[in-house]
């Protein structure tokens, strides 16, 4: 079920308002059924995906716990000479069983979303002409979102964060809870899980400001990103065929969507999740008005960044292999420092680039952003030499708004891999950007007037809310519509619903961008 | 709870009333943005429906309609009045369809270019275009379908806004850089009392390398479950009203088709299979050269059209026979 929906705002009212109308020792399991309902709209055999993946975990995890509780009883009861041995023996059968589950994990999501890739390149490569043969495999909605969610809980049991979830059920919640299921964010599981137990009281303030942060969602994804996506998608899957300033303005108007679209609909999970009393992780942060590229990556998408930094980015540099890259080249201390890093971030990048989808454009994808950090980390000390000569440089506005404008336009170039997922369509988008025709771009406009026009005032709303909620001195804007009074407040809220209803592009079941990933 | 629940469907309620009270106003009353534009064709073909009396032909679908079937010289080749509904494919397929079943009377025969469409295909906002000033039609829009009309008519204002004001300012480009209202898309290219097309096409106005950018390739998978059961209700309810429905090919460009011989073949024999009604015509007899053609590769000038027209006629005519 799509959050853009009616039967979504009706699926809503039901799970709200009977969440807070029946006993509270019910509530969690009310939120149980109500994500499994949730998810079975989008296809009934999907649960199974699911609810196996969610076994698969939870008795991963209790094995593991059960491991762990053994293996301390045996430390207490043993001469102190074997503790040694002991330790590891029950370490090996911890990781044996981390490894299992990981691989019947990886091996799913492996499987389902990517053998045809693989397959479509093995068919390349023995030179095989024509259609690659392809399995028609069925990939379930939101299944890489949910598959690191449990990965994650995984791993932090294993590492002995926190203990395996007793309740299977109350397990089931934490990684299926409706509003992160389909999209994210990766929730920490400790702090949603508590969250989601807890019984709660009816709070206004909370209904109030989550309802408010919902609708900004709405507005950005049905306003902002619909309309950008009714202007650009057709070039961008034709692929040009317009002349380059049309092409130039499309890009950037992706640019646009994609932030409108994916940041939308966290608002809009945020902003329902906070109505329900439960706080969910916070995903974007003004991303385009990020200074570099790694900047940009600590502000979009900030729980994926995370998800890869703590389970894969980490274990690569702690890893017995890059510690002996450090040791073996003590001698040359910049490098010794450095080369793990760049190793590590090559890796974490094409994974994330692949990520996104089976596609080798999504591989260069992310080897194009990991390219810019790997740079900034190569020539970090070159950086710091120079803002600590020229310190007022960097608080210079127009050396920040050059930073901002020029990270936005490396992003933007970025989607020319993004965006049509197609490498064909992608040099076929890069030719047509240099054939600039004026006339052309003169009849782009006029055709799309409209669509434009509404682009460009949502937007300015947009930039204003991110620039306003940006500075670290201020409070967000809504904090200030909070303390405004009720007839100007009533106002504003009308306002925002009348120009949803107005300016909306409602595309009833339209997927958000990033449903596919 | 009961102070939030009472505010926030009081503020909903407040919005609600504001929006769909301009859009009324819009809808209804007011100058007509839209009464010189294309769509309107489609308010005369359906009108002329409406006053029809006793045995007809009807012809179904979306430009392809209106650009290739000259109702005039079908009347007169057949000697059975004849009518087309379908002015644009945007619009939605169901929609027509939806729109021209309640017409279909004892002894008429519809005729329908098969052109795959998904279950989805409500062009609501060029409904609501094409609706403008309508009562009758708007009512039946909302009853039919109140979900997709009401999530879908503020693009309507939107529109009515735009055109009443800074859309005058693009209608201004679009006159001094080239304007397409010159290739017949405008409320005149129809006769308002048949909804015939008459606009006159002489010959191409689209390069042939620019109508060569425009391929077309049909597979049997283009014809799936959802939409050959859908074809096949519709004949059968059709059928059962004692009518026949007819079906034929879309014309198109020789050149523009992305299709081998043998895919052709395995096309139209995987059709034939599907549907509960006859083919008047091959695939290929209708598809024509260049010179027949008008701005895209499915859009005859008018002399295709008369012959696409007696090509249908024909057909017509062996098929009842």
């Amino acid at each position: 079920m799509s959050f853009t929906t009616l039967n979504f705002l009706f699926f809503f009212a039901i799970v709200f308002w009977g969440y807070y109308l029946i006993p509270k020792r019910w509530q969690w399991i009310w939120l149980l059924v109500a994500s499994f309902v949730f998810y079975a709209f989008s296809a009934w055999w999907a649960l199974f995906y699911l609810a196996g993946t969610i076994a698969l975990t939870y008795g991963g995890a209790r094995w593991i716990d059960a491991l762990e509780g053994k293996r301390k009883e045996a430390i207490k009861n043993c001469p102190k000479e074997e503790k040694s041995a002991v330790k590891k023996k029950f370490e090996r059968k911890k990781r044996g069983v981390l490894a299992g589950v990981l691989v019947l994990l990886v091996g799913l999501l492996a499987f389902v979303k990517y053998t045809n890739f693989f397959l479509d390149i093995g068919f390349k490569l023995m030179g095989g002409e024509g259609e690659s043969p392809a399995l028609s495999l069925l990939v379930p909605i939101g299944l890489s979102f949910y598959l690191f969610q449990n990965i994650g809980y995984l791993i932090d049991v294993y590492r002995g964060q926190y203990e395996a979830e007793k309740n299977p059920f109350r397990f089931a919640l934490a990684i299926s809870y409706f509003p992160h299921l389909l999209q994210g964010p990766l929730d920490d599981y400790k702090a949603v899980s508590t969250a989601l137990y807890a019984s709660r009281e009816f709070d206004d303030s909370l209904a109030v400001s989550g309802a408010k942060r919902a609708a900004w969602g709405f507005f950005k994804k049905l306003v902002i990103a619909n309309q950008a996506a009714s202007i650009c998608n057709p070039i961008i899957s034709a692929g040009g065929g317009y002349d380059g300033l049309s092409v130039i303005t499309c890009m950037v108007l992706y640019a646009i969507e994609l932030y409108a679209d994916f940041s939308g609909y966290m608002d809009i999970a945020i902003g329902c999740s906070r109505m329900l009393g439960v706080p969910i992780a916070e995903n974007f942060r003004s991303p385009y008005f990020s200074g570099s590229i790694a900047e940009f990556w600590r502000r979009w998408h900030i729980t994926l960044g995370t998800w890869f930094k703590n389970y894969l980015f980490y274990p690569i540099l702690r890893s017995k292999w890059c510690s002996s890259i450090r040791k073996g080249l003590k001698k040359h201390k910049y490098i010794a420092n450095t080369l793990p890093n760049v190793i590590a971030l090559c890796i974490v990048w094409v994974l994330i680039g692949l990520w996104h989808g089976a596609n080798i454009s999504y591989v260069l994808y992310g080897i194009y952003h990991g390219g810019f950090i790997v740079l900034e980390t190569v020539f970090a000390p070159l950086y710091d030499k120079f803002h600590k000569k020229f310190p007022k440089v960097q608080k210079n506005v127009f050396f920040r708004m050059f930073r901002v404008v020029r990270t936005f336009a490396l992003v933007t170039v970025g989607y020319y891999l993004f965006a049509p997922a197609a490498i064909s369509l992608t040099k076929s988008l890069i030719l047509s950007t240099f054939e600039w025709e004026w006339s052309e771009f003169v009849s782009f406009g006029y055709y799309n007037f409209r669509e434009l026009l509404v682009v460009l005032f949502s937007t300015a709303v947009l930039v204003f809310v991110d620039a306003y909620g940006c500075r670290e001195d201020r409070l967000p804007l809504s904090a200030w519509v909070a303390k405004q009074k009720a007839p100007v407040r009533y106002l504003l809220y009308i306002a925002l619903i009348f120009s949803i209803l107005l300016l909306m592009v409602y595309g009833g079941e339209a997927m958000f961008a990033y449903f596919k990933f | 709870m009961k102070r939030f629940f009472v505010k926030s469907v009081s503020i909903l309620l407040c919005a609600f009333f504001l929006f769909y009270g301009m859009t009324a106003l819009l809808l209804f009353g007011g100058p007509k943005a839209f009464a010189e534009n294309y769509q309107q064709g489609y308010i005369y073909q359906y009108r002329a429906l409406e006053r029809a009396e006793g045995e007809k032909i009807v012809t179904v679908g979306g430009s392809n309609v209106s650009f290739n079937v000259n109702t005039d010289l079908m009347t007169s080749l057949t000697g059975i009045p004849a009518y087309n509904l379908g002015i644009h494919a945007d619009m939605g397929y169901c929609y027509v369809f939806e729109d021209v079943e309640p017409f279909i009377g004892k002894g008429d025969k519809v005729i329908f270019p098969l052109w795959p469409f998904t279950k989805n295909d409500y062009g609501s906002t060029l409904i609501w275009i094409t609706l403008e000033g309508q009562p009758d039609l708007i009512g039946n829009f909302i009853s039919r379908h109140p979900v997709e009309a009401l999530t879908s008519v503020g693009s309507f204002s939107l529109k009515k806004l735009y055109a009443l004001t800074a859309g005058k300012f693009a209608d201004g480009l679009k006159a001094k850089y080239g304007d397409e209202t010159a290739w017949g898309y405008k409320a005149s290219s129809f006769d308002p009392e048949t909804g015939n097309m008459t606009y006159v096409r002489e010959e191409p106005v689209s390069p042939y390398g620019v109508m060569l950018l425009n391929k077309f390739r049909f597979t049997p998978n283009n014809l799936s479950g959802w939409y050959v059961s859908y074809i096949n209700g519709f004949i059968d309810r059709c059928r059962a009203k004692g009518a026949e429905v007819y079906l034929t090919y879309p014309t198109i460009m020789r050149e523009s088709l992305a299709m081998t011989e043998e895919e052709i073949e395995s096309y139209t024999s995987f059709a034939k299979e599907q549907f509960h009604a006859e083919f008047i015509t091959d695939f290929l007899s209708v598809c024509y050269e260049y010179e027949d053609y008008f701005n895209i590769p499915t859009h005859l000038n008018s002399a295709g059209m008369d012959k696409y027209t007696a090509a249908l006629a024909n057909g017509l005519r062996n098929a009842m026979a």
